[in-house]
């Protein structure tokens, strides 16, 4: 499964994705990567929800959340399954087609 | 032609009768074994243990087609019933959950009497019992958990038997366990279900085992995401209560830092700086709060779903419906 951006609108993480996380490749230890999260986290709840929980995610990312969250591998590495639906989940109910 | 000529061919002309009275003979002759070729009669034993025998070497395709021709050409025999029900096993096995369901739903609607006599008394009513059991199965894989329960509901109006009546809460305490997994609320149904197993069918040991499950079940660790959303008003605090000590952690130092620049760039009279500051912080100090009550809430569900796994580990419910044991071993295994 390839990593893939998804930056859909926000200037900021685009500018971020494209050109500052290329320098170093993907540092991060969680998948959705933070910059992948929050983009989908403005995507799914807008701008100040989506402000907040890219906060929050980048507080957690890489501590707790490694040893709490599923695991899964991609390309051989393996990462901590964060997604957004697994911190929505409490208040947002995916609407069912 | 000469005299003599004439002579030999009406010699020859004289058997000619005689062959043409043998081969009018060999036609009549019947299609015996004395002519090549013999007639097999099939009964209706011989299709229905044919039937039989593919099923039990799992050529389920071919034994559904042969149970098919057995119930097209023997309606009446009293193994019809029985064929049905191995039609709907046989696409259980191979995996056509909704032609399963359907072969199930034949037998129930076919033979729907007001009350089942008990299983063991009669092939047929022990056949709708399983009917009724294989069809839940069947419409849980398939992810239709209320038909399920229904079909379970039905059979428990119809049923006076203690011994299927345990089956049945047995599958639906299951079924619930099963949906508790993304639904929190069914843990309760389930919890109720289980309670309505007869314990005087089982032994002491799974009594005991039964009622330390129920006690568990009152006893989850909980976190309330309240107390953690008031928590995190001290930065990291929400996160400590919810156990998560290294998110505590970096959360307290993190917006402690962000608070103290945001006070010394106002300090020093640099408002855009300070400004900038704050917000990001805010941002920050927010995500600390929902951080904390999103985390009560992972808690709990992570605590749920151990405890749920922990039972099907562990409380196998299996009901061995032996007809020659009535003193029930309670164990109910649906394959989820």
């Amino acid at each position: 499964m390839a990593l893939e951006s998804c930056s859909h609108g926000n200037p900021g993480m685009n500018f971020f994705q494209e050109h500052i996380s290329p320098i170093d490749g993907n540092r991060c230890s969680s998948y959705p990567s933070c910059s992948q999260y929050s983009n989908t986290a403005f995507k799914k709840h807008g701008a100040v929800m989506g402000w907040i929980m890219a906060c929050d995610r980048l507080v957690r990312c890489g501590r707790d959340t490694a040893t709490l969250s599923k695991k899964v591998v991609i390309n051989s590495e393996v990462f901590a399954f964060d997604p957004v639906e697994a911190n929505d989940f409490w208040w947002y109910e995916e609407k069912v087609e | 032609m000469t005299f003599g000529g004439m002579r030999k061919k009406l010699n020859k002309m004289k058997y000619f009768p005689i062959i043409l009275l043998t081969l009018f003979l060999i036609s009549l002759c019947p299609n015996n074994g004395v002519c090549g070729k013999k007639e097999i009669v099939l009964n209706a034993d011989m299709q229905y243990n044919y039937a039989q025998k593919c099923f039990k070497e799992k050529d389920y395709t071919t034994a559904i087609f042969e149970y098919k021709r057995f119930i097209n050409f023997f309606s009446d025999h009293e193994n019809v019933t029985s064929a049905e029900f191995k039609i709907g096993e046989a696409f259980y096995n191979l995996k056509d959950y909704e032609k399963a369901v359907m072969a199930f739903n034949k037998i129930i609607l076919a033979e729907n009497p007001e009350i089942l006599t008990p299983p063991g008394s009669d092939l047929s009513e022990s056949n709708i019992t399983d009917a009724y059991f294989m069809k839940s199965k069947a419409l849980v894989l398939l992810g239709k958990f209320v038909a399920s329960e229904v079909c379970m509901h039905n059979l428990l109006k119809i049923t006076e038997d203690k011994i299927t009546q345990d089956r049945a809460y047995s599958f639906l305490t299951l079924l619930y366990l099963k949906i508790a997994e993304t639904n929190p609320d069914a843990l309760i149904r389930a919890k109720k279900y289980l309670q309505e197993i007869s314990l005087e069918s089982v032994d002491k040991p799974q009594k005991d085992h039964l009622a330390k499950t129920l006690a568990d079940m009152n006893n989850l660790k909980t976190k309330s995401p309240a107390i953690a959303g008031i928590t995190s008003i001290i930065p990291g605090a929400g996160y400590v209560y919810c156990e998560r000590y290294k998110d505590g952690l970096v959360s307290f130092l993190f917006n402690t830092a962000l608070m103290i620049a945001a006070y010394k760039a106002f300090d020093d009279g640099n408002h855009a700086l300070g400004a900038a500051i704050s917000f990001v912080e805010a941002g920050f100090y927010t995500g600390n709060i929902y951080g904390s009550i999103s985390s009560a809430h992972k808690y709990n569900r992570r605590k749920r779903n151990e405890y749920i796994q922990k039972v099907h580990n562990q409380f196998h419910i299996r009901i061995d419906s032996s007809k020659e044991d009535e003193q029930i071993q309670l164990f109910f295994k649906v394959p989820f």
